[in-house]
């Protein structure tokens, strides 16, 4: 009866255990790790999509969808993610958000272009 | 009793390690990630920063090719830079070619990158040449105009989706200048550009175009 006692405090240690651990194991946070690794595909993505002057074209001759459709087919399809092109005054010329979610931990990136003596911001937001 | 007791006692220090064992979890969590930080690497980072000065430098050649001033651009566009990026870029030399059939500029970076504490120097060419490896003229269907036909070649500090590039003509017929349609077509390696000017046209002038914006125009006599 004793021993049975001894037991149920030892149960009682492991539900407390697994009660405690449970949020952090279920709802795992994105880690700075994480968000750097984020980042730097983003950054690779919008290099790629630049390195033959495509994203360049897209942004200056105002081609939206294949904007959107070269970034898309450069990322994997589990990242949300939201494209946001604006001026130097801010004024947003294209905007498309791809599931990514209003709040969470979310990775920003930006491009800076300057030709035709025009400035004109890329903006990536990403998530898991 | 005293037994039931000593049992109690010992499943509350069980508690007790597991609850201090869940705080050594959570302070791991919250130190190991800023420990793999400060070991990240800088390489994603310099490689967008390296592309956003090569444009930079491409958009500079481009404003020049058409008439403005290099450095100024240059630096119009490398200050920008600075407020939209942690990032200070400062020129250490630079020479620009702008010659009737070459537009090339080389600049020498000292790029100061400030969350990686990096500094590193990064040269940059941009190019467009045009060669012009033939001229013909033929009669043309209408008795008062001629045909001509260019094959020139474009050289490039990058690979580029050849539909990029615009082609565009005027002629002068003593008098002032004329925009007259042109036919590409891509045959090979060069271009072939066809265009029809009346009999009168002294001169053609050729303007050609790369996807940055740096523009060449080649001047012809009839």
């Amino acid at each position: 009866m004793n021993n049975c006692h001894g037991y149920t405090r030892i149960l009682e240690a492991i539900l407390a255990l697994i009660l405690l651990s449970a949020p952090f194991l279920l709802f795992k946070p994105i880690s700075p790790h994480n968000a750097e690794k984020l980042r730097e595909i983003i950054m690779d993505t919008l290099v790629k999509a630049d390195v033959k002057g495509d994203l360049t074209r897209y942004v200056y001759d105002e081609k939206w969808n294949e904007l959107e459709n070269l970034i898309i087919s450069l990322l994997p399809s589990s990242i949300k993610l939201s494209i946001t092109v604006t001026d130097a005054f801010n004024n947003v010329l294209y905007t498309v958000n791809l599931g990514l979610p209003n709040d969470g931990n979310i990775v920003v990136v930006s491009y800076i272009l300057m030709f035709r003596g025009a400035i004109r911001i890329v903006t990536v937001k990403a998530s898991w | 009793m005293s037994q039931l007791k000593h049992h109690g006692r010992r499943g509350q220090i069980i508690i007790l390690f597991a609850i201090l064992y869940v705080g050594l979890i959570l302070n791991l969590l919250h130190i190991l990630p800023s420990f793999i930080e400060e070991h990240e690497s800088p390489f994603s980072h310099v490689k967008i920063i390296n592309l956003m000065v090569k444009r930079i430098t491409d958009a500079s050649l481009a404003w020049a090719s058409n008439g403005g001033n290099f450095s100024q651009y240059l630096n119009w566009c490398l200050d920008n830079l600075s407020k939209y990026y942690p990032v200070i870029v400062t020129v250490l030399d630079y020479s620009v070619t702008i010659k009737e059939q070459l537009r090339q500029a080389t600049v020498t970076y000292l790029i100061s990158y400030l969350p990686f504490n990096l500094q590193y120097r990064l040269q940059c060419t941009s190019k467009f040449q045009v060669s012009t490896i033939a001229s013909l003229t033929s009669s043309s269907p209408s008795p008062s105009f001629k045909s001509k036909l260019f094959e020139i070649k474009l050289l490039s500090d990058e690979l580029y989706p050849l539909d990029s590039n615009s082609f565009s003509a005027l002629f002068f017929d003593g008098y002032k200048w004329h925009l007259t349609y042109v036919k590409v077509t891509f045959s090979n390696t060069s271009y072939l550009i066809a265009l029809t000017v009346p009999l009168n046209a002294t001169l053609i002038k050729l303007l050609i175009g790369d996807w940055r914006g740096i523009t060449i125009s080649i001047l012809f006599k009839t």
